[in-house]
């Protein structure tokens, strides 16, 4: 009787025991986060989840990278959508935020911030402002870029060239282009990236004096004359001078960091690569200060924001934690070491602060900051769900432009039908 | 008659597990998406809007989905030929090779079938690459300075027809190889005595015993062309400028980077009819040449 009464208590201590971790177990938030990052990159998220899953004993967040950078990101979002199975939170490229907002319905962290009193100003205004919508805080800044000027100091040297960080103009880089074109061991003086997205079109359209389109009026504005200077300024190079060869934006870096191309420009994202896998003496400058006509150089904010797609109660509050702690102190400053791209946490972007001796070893990195210190413009977002098909288009027409198919007339004239066909305006 | 019924059922039944697979897998999801192809399909509120032929009017309006036909109609043009010819020329010359390089060889076509497409056309992209590219370095050994293949709107669907040769001539080589030893020796054994030339005996017995093996390898390497995608994704996306846009790409192009399902699912049905069509021509023609033994 005795034997099976201890059994009996045994039995229950038992049940209880395992009830008792079922329900632990129960409150464990399980949370999933998608990003675009491989190799290397991918290495830095999934340490820096590491240290949020061990602080935070009731989330468990898990992550995927999904390829084909941001479009790639977008389309699995989408074709997941359909199913219903979105990740809790994502990153997205800075291009699409008005689309998560009215297309994914992304979170507004506006009652988390007010709940917890998060001060919003430990992060920069303007990076900040890329993912808030009127009084609305959709997200955060993850990752910024701007684009910047590559150049091999040894060809500037060879060439007898005085290289500056601060050009003044467009044309003096045009010049340089065509003097270092002129160094036979090497294939070519200048690149654009072109092919990713239009970014760097509309660095360039900025830079001298122009805008994309008005939204609110639905007009096209990019094929007016500043939009005409720019594919001008590009012809000269490419087929009159033939300063800038034809290749694709791989190929041009992969170029450059053969020592076979002279500049570059391209993304601060590869400021550390450039810097690290370079057999050279890489050097970097801002872009021109102004065009022939005094117009300021425009630096649009490229990178990616961290949005929060849950939408239970429970997960949107754990998710919040989550985003919390990627834009803080312990998660970004691999944004800036380990990926090359600026951090929208002041804390982590003071040269002085507590990534100074990363600063004193990459001194470069601060020309980037100099750019956004000066004001970021917005990386341009077509409403709802266009940009990626007007991006297509756009670069579509412009690569045959670059390709020698189409005249600039021709390029800008299709770019502007074919947005206004797709928006209907 | 019990008998009778359960005669004409029973291959149903052993068929059943693989009609079932394929209704599923295949049916079900073609009749889906020509229901779609009639509707405008919200992939993120699930919504989905009766639309009529409006996909299709807006298709065939559309200049980039002619354009696209346009390059799968020369993608299969420059491909298939080329891998059926090479694969008929290389089983031929690996059967009349002695010894252990006839197995060597053998191997050796077979490898693309079994490399993974992904690797192989990131291979390609760096032999076709404008500098340090193996293409270009041994052409410059002959003076010829090679073209940014890939960056190129006259090269880049060269370049991709040459990565699908490469694709398919090694399984069209072991489908001949199999062709050529079902050929019986007696035939070639009369030739000889007769006193026929290597080519005679090629084309009055080779050629035209093979003829069924050629109309399957040329119909397969046909659809496979018509369907080519993941080449055109990985090496080119569809540029430049749209100059190896094909109709697979197009069609996922506009499902999945512009979620514009309704027009998606229109090209598909299209293609598919298309496809269906023309392989029953071919065939038609085809079978009319097609000698067996």
């Amino acid at each position: 009787m005795i034997k099976k009464n201890f059994l009996v208590i045994i039995l229950l201590i038992a049940l209880v025991l395992t009830l008792g971790v079922t329900s632990v177990q129960a409150e464990v938030v399980e949370l999933e986060f998608w990003h675009v990052f491989s190799a290397e990159r991918e290495q830095a998220v999934d340490e820096k989840i590491d240290i949020f899953n061990q602080e935070h004993e009731n989330i468990e967040v898990s992550h995927q990278s999904v390829p084909g950078w941001y479009g790639g990101l977008l389309e699995q979002l989408q074709t997941y959508a359909v199913v219903g199975q979105l990740p809790d939170v994502t990153l997205m490229g800075l291009s699409m935020t008005n689309f998560m907002r009215t297309g994914f319905n992304t979170a507004s962290l506006n009652s988390y911030i007010e709940e917890d009193n998060y001060d919003l100003g430990q992060l920069d205004e303007k990076m900040l402002s890329f993912t808030q919508h009127e009084d609305e805080t959709y997200g955060f800044p993850y990752a910024v870029s701007t684009p910047l000027l590559f150049v091999n100091r040894e060809h500037f040297d060879e060439a007898g060239i005085e290289f500056t960080r601060e050009p003044e103009t467009w044309e003096q880089v045009k010049e340089w282009a065509i003097e270092l074109n002129n160094l036979d061991h090497t294939s070519g003086g200048i690149a654009f990236q072109m092919d990713f997205d239009v970014w760097q079109f509309q660095t360039m359209l900025e830079s001298f004096g122009g805008e994309m389109a008005d939204l609110e009026a639905q007009e096209v504005l990019f094929d007016e004359e500043p939009g005409q200077r720019v594919l001008q300024y590009w012809e000269e190079l490419r087929f009159e001078e033939e300063a800038w060869p034809l290749m694709d934006g791989e190929q041009a870096a992969e170029e450059f960091l053969a020592g076979d191309l002279s500049m570059i420009m391209s993304t601060t994202g590869n400021l550390t690569t450039f810097e690290r896998d370079a057999s050279f003496d890489v050097d970097a400058g801002l872009l021109p200060a102004e065009d022939e006509y005094g117009n300021p150089r425009s630096t649009p904010g490229g990178g990616s924001g961290i949005f929060i797609l849950a939408e239970e109660d429970e997960r949107q509050q754990a998710s919040w934690e989550f985003v919390k702690f990627m834009v803080s102190e312990t998660a970004q400053p691999y944004v800036v070491e380990e990926m090359g791209y600026m951090t929208p946490n002041l804390a982590v972007s003071d040269p002085e602060g507590i990534m100074a001796d990363f600063f004193a070893e990459y001194p470069l990195v601060e020309l980037s900051y100099q750019h956004a210190e000066e004001g970021l413009s917005d990386w341009f977002n077509w409403p709802e769900d266009t940009t990626n098909r007007i991006e297509s288009r756009m670069n579509d027409h412009l690569i045959s432009f670059i390709s020698g198919e189409k005249t600039a007339e021709e390029a800008l004239e299709a770019s502007r039908s074919d947005v206004e066909a797709i928006l209907d305006w | 008659m019990f008998y009778k019924i359960k005669k004409k059922i029973e291959p149903y039944f052993y068929l059943s597990p693989a009609l079932i697979l394929y209704g599923f897998f295949f049916v079900a999801p073609f009749i889906y998406a020509l229901y779609v192809s009639f509707n405008d399909w919200n992939l993120m509120t699930g919504e989905m809007q009766w639309l009529g032929l409006e996909n299709y009017r807006n298709l065939v309006n559309d200049e980039l989905f002619w354009y696209s036909i346009r390059n799968t109609l020369l993608y299969v043009v420059g491909r298939v030929p080329f891998s059926v010819a090479l694969g008929l020329v290389y089983a031929i010359l690996i059967e009349k090779t002695r010894g252990a390089f006839r197995g060597f060889f053998r191997f050796v076509f077979f490898l693309p079938i079994v490399f993974s497409i992904a690797a192989a056309s990131l291979s390609f992209q760096l032999l076709f690459a404008p500098r340090r590219g193996f293409i270009n370095q041994f052409l410059s050994l002959f003076g010829i300075i090679g073209p940014n293949w890939l960056n190129y709107s006259n090269t880049a669907l060269i370049a991709i027809i040459i990565v699908g040769i490469w694709q398919s001539f090694g399984y069209n080589v072991i489908l001949y190889i199999a062709g050529l030893k079902n050929i019986d020796d007696s035939y070639y054994d009369a030739a000889e005595i007769d006193g026929a030339t290597a080519w005679q005996k090629f084309r009055f017995i080779t050629w035209p015993l093979l003829t069924p093996v050629t109309f399957f390898v040329f119909v397969m390497t046909m659809l496979f062309s018509f369907r080519v995608f993941d080449v055109v994704q990985i090496m080119t996306g569809g540029g430049p400028s749209n100059a190896t846009n094909v109709i697979s790409f197009y069609v996922w192009q506009e499902a999945f980077r512009f979620f514009n399902t309704g027009v998606a699912s229109a090209a598909a049905a299209l293609l598919f009819i298309v496809m269906m069509l023309l392989t029953l021509f071919v065939a038609k023609k085809m079978q009319e040449r097609v000698h067996y033994q």
